[in-house]
């Protein structure tokens, strides 16, 4: 990678996933499917024959605002892997926009901000709108990653001191080989008049009406992050066994 | 997140925040506790006005202070929040819970 151009960018056609790189990136696997080598030679940034979103072969600030603000978005590369999930191909023919990261790396960047950002940028929306889908959409990443990827349970956390230990083991999880290597997925589809923002871990579900009770319980901090969503968006559904959360704002 | 603490003329403690008050920027708040038992001061003051994000986990950090303000004696107030921060506040109906200053 040089600068904040990327190296090697991703398409989706009716026969399966096309990359299109220098060198010897047709060795990467999609979910443990080989990736076909785009028939064009060489890097072509400029592809116009598809929605395409950018590769990340490493964790570049710079790199995921091209991804979003010149593709479709960016998957990272880990190993000979792209963390491209089951939901890029519908995004790309609905011309949305996607990231597909780690649990690690979505944890390290601001990630709901430069998603929305790039959103705004596309769609042209208020300020006031754009908080709005921040919050939302930060508060579902976070679920998402800590108590779907991470797998750890959003109790435990009543005073400072168990706050302390629970942000411990939030990195102890963090730095576990196949904890902070599962995938999530944040993806927004649009139309005129709506915008739905979802994000998909790979962890064990959740039912959102057992959340809710746990947070209306007095002195309890679990299930605020939900209670927020409520709030900030038109309502939102759960589907893939509880690992998708998708929320719908009126545009 | 950072924050500075400095004392102010009416005896109180002032906090500043800096940065975004999250889950994921948690790290640099896991000292206020002993900082605020450590510092002498009962009654405390929470300036926001440099924090530009808070989430639900930034609220109930604030809230977890609060209990370290009363555990000293003494109270805890906010102030300053705007933009993101205020609104976020607003919908979380804060002021019910920590007192708010103009």
């Amino acid at each position: 990678m040089t600068g904040s151009h990327p190296s090697a960018i991703l398409c989706c056609r009716s026969d399966g996933t096309r990359l299109c790189a220098e060198g010897t990136a047709a060795l990467l696997r999609d979910r443990n499917h080989p990736i076909a080598q785009c028939p064009r030679s060489g890097l072509q940034t400029d592809c116009s024959t598809q929605p395409t979103v950018t590769v990340l072969t490493g964790i570049d600030h710079d790199l995921i605002v091209h991804g979003l603000n010149h593709h479709h978005g960016s998957v990272e590369q880990l190993g000979d892997s792209l963390l491209s999930g089951g939901n890029l191909p519908e995004t790309l023919r609905r011309d949305g926009l996607y990231l597909g990261l780690s649990t690690s790396a979505a944890y390290g960047v601001e990630v709901a901000k430069l998603f929305t950002q790039a959103l705004r940028t596309r769609l042209g929306f208020s300020e006031d709108m754009r908080d709005n889908l921040e919050l939302a959409l930060h508060e579902a990443l976070v679920n998402g990653l800590i108590h779907g990827n991470l797998g750890i349970p959003s109790t435990g956390r009543d005073t400072l001191e168990m706050f302390t230990a629970y942000c411990h083991s939030v990195e102890r999880g963090l730095a576990d080989p196949v904890r902070g290597l599962r995938l999530i997925e944040i993806f927004a589809w649009w139309d005129d008049q709506a915008i739905e923002l979802s994000v998909v871990d790979q962890g064990e579900g959740f039912d959102p009406a057992i959340v809710e009770r746990e947070a209306a319980k007095p002195g309890k901090a679990s299930g605020r992050g939900l209670q927020l969503i409520g709030s900030l968006s038109e309502g939102y559904v759960t589907s893939e066994g509880g690992r998708r959360l998708s929320m719908r704002f009126r545009r | 997140m950072e924050y500075r603490i400095v004392s102010a003329e009416d005896g109180r403690a002032v906090v500043y925040c800096v940065g975004r008050m999250t889950l994921p920027t948690q790290a640099g708040f896991s000292r206020i506790a002993d900082d605020m038992r450590s510092y002498g001061h009962k009654n405390w003051l929470f300036d926001l006005t440099d924090v530009e994000f808070i989430d639900s986990a930034g609220m109930w950090m604030l809230l977890m202070v609060r209990s370290v303000a009363k555990e000293l004696g003494g109270h805890l107030s906010i102030t300053g929040a705007v933009g993101q921060v205020a609104k976020a506040l607003d919908l979380a109906s804060f002021e019910d819970v920590i007192r708010t200053e103009g």
